[in-house]
């Protein structure tokens, strides 16, 4: 099933610290804190990703659209990112 | 209430925080023998026990300390419900007749910091761990904000739950966090995990607690034994589509969480109801936890937890004491120890002998539940 790439942020978190290294890949000199949620797909599903954007912007309920993330071994994850974000680019 | 079949007669625990140079398993050993002082028992009356840790070592090799008498010693290793599951496999034999006397312990010694997990442990990818997502603490952050968005409750709610857990644990000589904090203290603290702050979460920590059980019909060999009765000890695992820790993704109609199914049966077997408890300890990993999971296991209606905690109901004082120890938030938790922590508080308020922190009118039931990755939830009913 191919799933929309736009959804809407059903909860959120912020990892504020670096979580335990391994199995994340980062050092306490480079760590940024990162959004955490679920993003709900249409009425299909809910999946768990990374957000990028202003923490402090985050809201239940707002558009949110897949872009690309690599971590850090540069190995393609993916994101959700605030609709808005992309059109005032 | 039907005729109970297990009765615990010996509580041990060895105190709940930092003991340098003392292992997990010492401390272990050390909550057993004070359970079996407790219960006026020896080591050699025991016939069958269970119990282990998370990451500081095998239950059962305490017997080279304890007496390797060749009693039957299964190890448990089952997450946050280690101490939860050994209980109810003595529980059971017990129940059935296969021996009369059990002993449960559970232990740990964690590290600083959150704990570290491999992804290939619990069935996920790699790429759940190096993307960021394998931390405890993001699934009880969402979880929260997501109830609190649904159930309209406030922050400052959570704040009342970690000032209420210091405030106890003030009471408790046996905690780990005794300093009392300010609803505003707590919630101006770091934040670590939108939207709980350093001092909503619990910290991983170190302790030991032991438990002696026997059944009913061998307490007339223990003349001396004050006996509280273990009416239900049950252990449940998520369903499909539920909203659990190391979740990759939801369905959108949510299965029940495993506390439900953990709590309903507990209830049941016991032949008590929620209503008919007097006092209860409930998984307060965090302080949005506690809220949720008072809810989930039928102790109060969702969204109601904002005026309990307005009118004190969850006070020692209260309607419905809870966390009476301080929980999880003042005590820490040393994974296969906590559960059983539990026990032993409510063992000692149903005694009457909680001192300080003692809830007043003579309480008749308890109830006690955890819950843990990756889904997982046990509970126990027990009166006097």
């Amino acid at each position: 099933m191919l799933l929309p790439s736009r959804g809407t942020l059903w909860t959120y978190t912020v990892q504020r610290f670096m979580p335990p290294s391994p199995p994340y890949r980062d050092s306490t000199e480079t760590f940024t804190p990162f959004g955490v949620g679920y993003v709900q797909l249409d009425d299909i599903i809910r999946v768990e990703s990374r957000l990028i954007g202003d923490p402090e912007t985050f809201r239940i309920g707002m558009a949110l659209q897949l872009v690309p993330l690599l971590d850090v071994d540069g190995e393609p994850i993916y994101a959700f990112a605030p609709v808005h974000e992309e059109t005032s680019k | 209430m039907s005729e109970p079949a297990v009765a615990i007669v010996g509580i041990g625990l060895h105190p709940f925080g930092r003991h340098e140079g003392v292992s997990g398993l010492e401390m272990g050993a050390n909550a057993v023998r004070l359970a079996l002082q407790d219960a006026g028992l020896r080591w050699s009356d025991v016939q069958f026990a269970a119990g282990g840790s998370s990451s500081s070592g095998n239950a059962d090799t305490m017997v080279a300390d304890l007496g390797a008498t060749g009693l039957a010693f299964l190890n448990v290793h089952n997450g946050c419900a280690t101490g939860g599951s050994a209980l109810v496999s003595v529980y059971n034999a017990l129940a059935s007749g296969a021996c009369d006397v059990g002993v449960v312990v559970g232990f740990d010694k964690h590290p600083r910091g959150a704990f570290a997990e491999r992804p290939e442990d619990w069935s996920l990818p790699a790429w759940y761990g190096t993307a960021g997502l394998m931390v405890t603490t993001q699934f009880f952050g969402m979880k929260i904000q997501r109830y609190m968005h649904d159930h309209g409750i406030e922050p400052p709610t959570l704040a009342k739950v970690a000032n209420k857990a210091f405030r106890n644990g003030e009471k408790n000589e046996n905690a780990w966090r005794r300093q009392p904090l300010s609803e505003d203290e707590i919630l101006n603290a770091r934040m670590v995990s939108d939207p709980l702050t350093q001092y909503m979460l619990c910290s991983p920590g170190e302790g030991g607690a032991a438990l002696v059980l026997c059944r009913s019909d061998y307490l007339t060999r223990i003349p001396h034994a004050r006996p509280v009765y273990l009416r239900s000890a049950v252990l449940q695992t998520r369903q499909p589509q539920s909203f659990d820790v190391y979740s990759p993704a939801l369905g959108m109609e949510l299965s029940p969480s495993p506390s439900v199914a953990a709590a309903q049966m507990a209830f049941e077997r016991a032949g008590v109801a929620p209503s008919e408890i007097d006092i209860a300890q409930v998984q307060d990993t965090e302080s949005g936890a506690e809220l949720i999971h008072l809810a989930e296991c039928g102790l109060c209606e969702h969204g109601e937890q904002a005026g309990l905690y307005r009118r004190g109901a969850t006070e020692i004082a209260g309607d419905l004491p809870v966390n009476t120890d301080g929980g999880c938030i003042a005590n820490g938790e040393p994974i296969g120890a906590s559960g059983l922590r539990q026990v032993y508080e409510t063992v000692l308020q149903l005694r009457g002998d909680a001192g300080d922190r003692q809830v007043p009118n003579e309480p008749k039931t308890g109830f006690t539940h955890v819950y843990g990755a990756p889904g997982v939830s046990a509970c126990t009913v027990l009166s006097r």
